[in-house]
C-alpha cells in the first residue's frame, strides 16, 4: 500500500512522487521556533508555489531527498540534474509518496 | 540587428557565452534605481558593432526577485525588431530550462537556444537531439560548451537565421507541453559518478560537508595569505622602496623639510628616510596603504572567492550554515554578503539585497559593519600587530567573532519582522572558466581601485592639514578627556576615530608612529573596526536601510564599540 507523507517523514535515496505542494501548513515561509520573534505566514502560497514549480518541484514530478541536515537544517532534494536546498517548514510543505519500481 | 540579450537561469554559463562573444571591452551597471549589476559588452557581426547584454540570471518572465525584475524590464524595454534574445540553456537540467524558453518563444523577439555544458551531458548519460528540438521549437538550436568555443561560430553565423517562433503555448499547459518534447528529443542512460559528483556527494553528507568546509575555507585563508604577502613582498614593497622612494627623496629635498608642502606630501622623514608606513604623506603613505599594503589582499581576497563562487561551493556552504546564521535570524544565503563584507563591505552591505525581509537586511548589514573588517582594515591590523604574532592578532578577531554572535543574537530578538527559511538552487560543482574568473576579479579590483584611492589620498591630506593647525590635538583634548579614561587610549589615537570614518585603513596607518602598547593596540584596533562604518559604506547602509534604520544601527554601533573598548581596556 502507498503511504502519502511529508518530505520531512520520506526515506532518503528512494524515488519520491509530488502529490501536492504547499497544502494545510501556514507558515511555508516562517521560521519559527529558536531565532526569536520568527515569522508567520510569509508572502502567500502563491509566491512559493511558483517558485518550486519554477524549480521543477510540482505535483507529478519525480524527486530524490538527499540529505537532511542535523538540528533543524534544511533538506537537500534533487529534481533531476538539480539540487534544491530548502527549509524545514517548506519541505513539510511538499507531501510526496514512493514510487515502487 | 542591434542588440543581443543573454538569457537564462541562474548558473547556466550565460557569463561565458558573454565572455566568448564580447572579448575584454566590458562595463558592469547598476540597473537605474536597483543595486542589481548586470554586463554590457559589444561584439562585431558583418562589419557592425552590436551591443551585447548579460541579463541577469532568472527563472522566468514572472519576476520573484529584484533580479529577475530587471531581466523582465531589460525584456520590455527592447525593440523585437532591433534585438535578438539568446536563450542558454543547462542541457543537463533541460526539462527545468525549457519554462523559460517557452516564455521566451512566446514574445515577438527572435529566439536562439544554446544548450550550454554540451561535454556535460556525456558524462551524464544525457542524450538530446537538437536538430529534432529546432524543428518542434521552430528556432535555431545550438549546442556549445563556452569554456572550449565549441558552437560558438555556429551562433554567430545564426543570427541572420534567427526568426520569431509564433509558438504559443497555453500557460497552464506548458509542463504538459514541456513533458512532451523532453520525451521526443532526450534519452537517459544510466551512468557512474563523475569526481565532481563524489565531491558533490561528500559535500551534502552533514557531517563529511562540515570537515569538507574547514579544509575549504582554511585553504582559501592560506592562498588569500600567500597571494597577499607574496605580492607585498616581491612585487609592492621593493617597487615602493627603490623606485618611487627615491624619487620622493628628490621632491623632499626641494621642499625642504619644514615646508607645509612637505609636511602634506612626503610627511615626517623617519631617520633621514622615508617610512612608507610612518611618514604620512599624501604621496608617500596615502599612496602606499591602497596600493602598496591592501590592494594585493583585495587581488587575493577576490581571486580566492570568485573561485568559490565559480565552483558552486558558497550555496553548499550556506546550506552548511544555515542553523549557525538561523542564531543571528537570517538564514544561510547570509554567508554570502558576510564573505563579501571581508574583501569590503559596501559590497557586502550591497550583496545583503539578496535576504527577503527588512528585518534579515538590517540584521545582516548591521552585525557586518560592526564586527567584520574589510581587507584594508585587516591588511593594516596584520601590519600593526603582526609582529606581536598570534597573541597579538587573535584578540582582535577573537573580540569581533564574539561582538558578531551577541549583536546578531540581541538584534535577532529584539528587531521584529519575518526570517524566511533558505530556499535556493545547489548548482554542480564545474570547473570555473579561467577567463570570466579574471574578469570578475578585475571588475571588483578596479572598483577599488575607483572608489577607494581618493578616499584615502583625501583622508592624508585631511589629516596633515588638522596636524598642521593644531585640529588633532584639539579633537584629542576635547574627545580624549572622556574617551581616554574608558579606553586607556592616549589623546591623539582618539583622534584616529574621526579620521577612521573617511578610511579605516587611513585611521588605523596613523596608530603606527604613535609608539602604543600591544593592548592599546588590540583596543584601538577593534573599537576602530566597530564604532562606525567608514563613510562609502555609511552612504549604502543609508540607501539600503533608510534613515530610521540607519539611525538605529549607528546606536547600536557607537555604544557597543564603547563597550568592548572599556572591557578590553580592563583586560590589558
Amino acid at each position: 500500500m502507498k503511504i502519502m507523507m511529508s518530505l520531512l517523514e520520506a526515506r532518503k535515496n528512494v524515488p519520491l512522487i509530488v502529490k501536492s505542494v504547499g497544502e494545510g501548513k501556514r507558515d511555508m515561509a516562517g521560521m519559527r521556533g529558536r531565532g526569536g520573534r520568527g515569522g508567520r505566514g510569509g508572502r502567500g502560497r502563491g509566491n512559493w508555489g511558483r517558485r518550486f514549480s519554477n524549480m521543477g518541484i510540482r505535483e507529478g514530478s519525480i524527486i530524490n531527498k538527499v540529505s537532511m541536515h542535523p538540528f533543524f537544517g534544511p533538506v537537500v532534494i534533487r529534481v533531476g540534474n538539480c539540487e534544491i536546498a530548502v527549509g524545514r517548514g517548506m519541505a513539510s510543505a511538499i507531501i510526496v509518496e514512493e514510487v515502487n519500481e | 540587428m542591434k542588440r543581443i540579450l543573454l538569457f537564462g537561469n541562474p548558473n547556466v554559463g550565460k557569463s561565458a557565452i558573454f565572455t566568448r562573444l564580447t572579448g575584454v571591452r566590458v562595463i558592469a551597471s547598476n540597473y537605474p534605481g536597483t543595486t542589481v549589476e548586470y554586463l554590457k559588452g559589444k561584439t562585431r557581426i558583418d562589419g557592425n558593432d552590436i551591443e551585447v547584454i548579460d541579463v541577469p540570471g532568472t527563472y522566468s518572465l514572472v519576476p520573484d526577485s529584484p533580479a529577475e525584475k530587471v531581466a523582465k524590464k531589460i525584456l520590455d524595454k527592447s525593440n523585437p525588431k532591433e534585438t535578438i534574445v539568446v536563450n542558454v540553456v543547462d542541457s543537463t537540467n533541460l526539462e527545468r530550462n525549457l519554462n523559460l524558453t517557452l516564455q521566451l518563444l512566446s514574445t515577438k523577439f527572435p529566439v536562439v537556444i544554446l544548450l550550454n555544458f554540451w561535454d556535460e551531458t556525456k558524462h551524464k548519460g544525457i542524450t538530446i537531439h537538437s536538430k529534432k528540438m529546432s524543428e518542434l521549437l521552430k528556432v535555431p538550436v545550438i549546442p556549445t560548451i563556452a569554456i572550449t568555443g565549441y558552437g560558438i561560430q555556429e551562433l554567430r553565423e545564426s543570427f541572420s537565421k534567427a526568426v520569431p517562433s509564433n509558438l504559443k503555448v497555453k500557460k497552464d499547459d506548458t509542463w504538459n507541453f514541456i513533458g512532451k518534447i523532453i520525451k521526443k528529443v532526450q534519452i537517459i542512460e544510466h551512468h557512474h559518478h563523475t569526481f565532481l559528483q563524489v565531491l558533490e556527494d561528500i559535500s551534502n553528507n552533514p557531517v563529511l560537508g562540515v570537515v569538507f568546509a574547514g579544509v575549504v575555507l582554511f585553504l582559501s585563508f592560506v592562498i588569500i595569505r600567500l597571494i597577499g604577502e607574496g605580492l607585498i613582498g616581491f612585487v609592492c614593497e621593493p617597487i615602493f622602496e627603490n623606485l618611487w622612494a627615491p624619487v620622493l627623496m628628490k621632491i623632499s629635498f626641494v621642499l625642504g623639510e619644514s615646508s607645509l608642502l612637505h609636511k602634506i606630501l612626503i610627511g615626517e622623514l623617519i631617520g633621514g628616510k622615508i617610512d612608507f608606513y610612518q611618514s604620512f604623506g599624501v604621496l608617500s603613505t596615502g599612496l602606499f596603504i591602497p596600493i602598496g599594503a591592501v590592494l594585493p589582499y583585495i587581488i587575493s581576497f577576490y581571486f580566492v572567492l570568485s573561485i568559490l563562487e565559480d565552483t558552486g561551493y558558497l550555496p553548499r556552504l550556506a546550506v552548511l550554515m544555515d542553523r549557525f546564521m538561523h542564531q543571528i535570524g537570517i538564514h544561510g544565503m547570509g554567508v554570502v554578503p558576510m564573505l563579501l563584507a571581508f574583501g569590503c563591505n559596501v559590497p557586502g552591505v550591497l550583496a545583503t539585497r539578496i535576504m527577503e525581509t527588512r528585518r534579515e537586511r538590517l540584521i545582516a548589514a548591521t552585525v557586518m559593519s560592526i564586527s567584520i573588517p574589510c581587507m584594508a582594515q585587516i591588511a593594516m591590523i596584520f601590519g600593526l600587530l603582526g609582529k606581536y604574532g598570534v597573541k597579538g592578532i587573535a584578540p582582535v578577531f577573537l573580540s569581533l567573532f564574539l561582538v558578531w554572535i551577541i549583536v546578531g543574537k540581541v538584534m535577532a530578538k529584539y528587531v521584529s519582522g519575518e526570517s524566511p527559511e533558505i530556499f535556493t538552487e545547489i548548482p554542480p560543482y564545474r570547473i570555473p572558466y579561467f577567463k570570466v574568473l579574471l574578469k570578475k576579479v578585475w571588475l571588483r579590483v578596479s572598483w577599488f581601485l575607483k572608489e577607494a584611492l581618493p578616499f584615502v589620498l583625501i583622508g592624508v591630506l585631511i589629516v596633515n592639514l588638522f596636524y598642521f593647525f593644531g585640529f588633532v590635538d584639539f579633537l584629542g583634548k576635547f574627545f580624549g578627556s572622556f574617551l581616554t579614561p574608558i579606553l586607556g587610549l592616549p589623546p591623539e589615537a582618539v583622534a584616529a576615530l574621526f579620521i577612521g570614518f573617511l578610511r579605516k585603513d587611513v585611521a588605523i596607518g596613523m596608530l603606527a608612529p604613535l609608539g602604543l602598547s600591544m593592548g592599546q593596540l588590540i583596543t584601538a584596533s577593534v573599537v576602530l573596526t566597530m564604532y562606525f562604518p567608514c563613510v562609502a559604506t555609511f552612504v549604502v547602509l543609508f540607501k539600503e536601510l533608510g534613515f530610521w534604520d540607519t539611525l538605529k544601527s549607528s546606536v547600536i554601533m557607537v555604544s557597543s564599540a564603547v563597550f568592548v573598548g572599556w572591557i578590553l581596556n580592563l583586560i590589558y
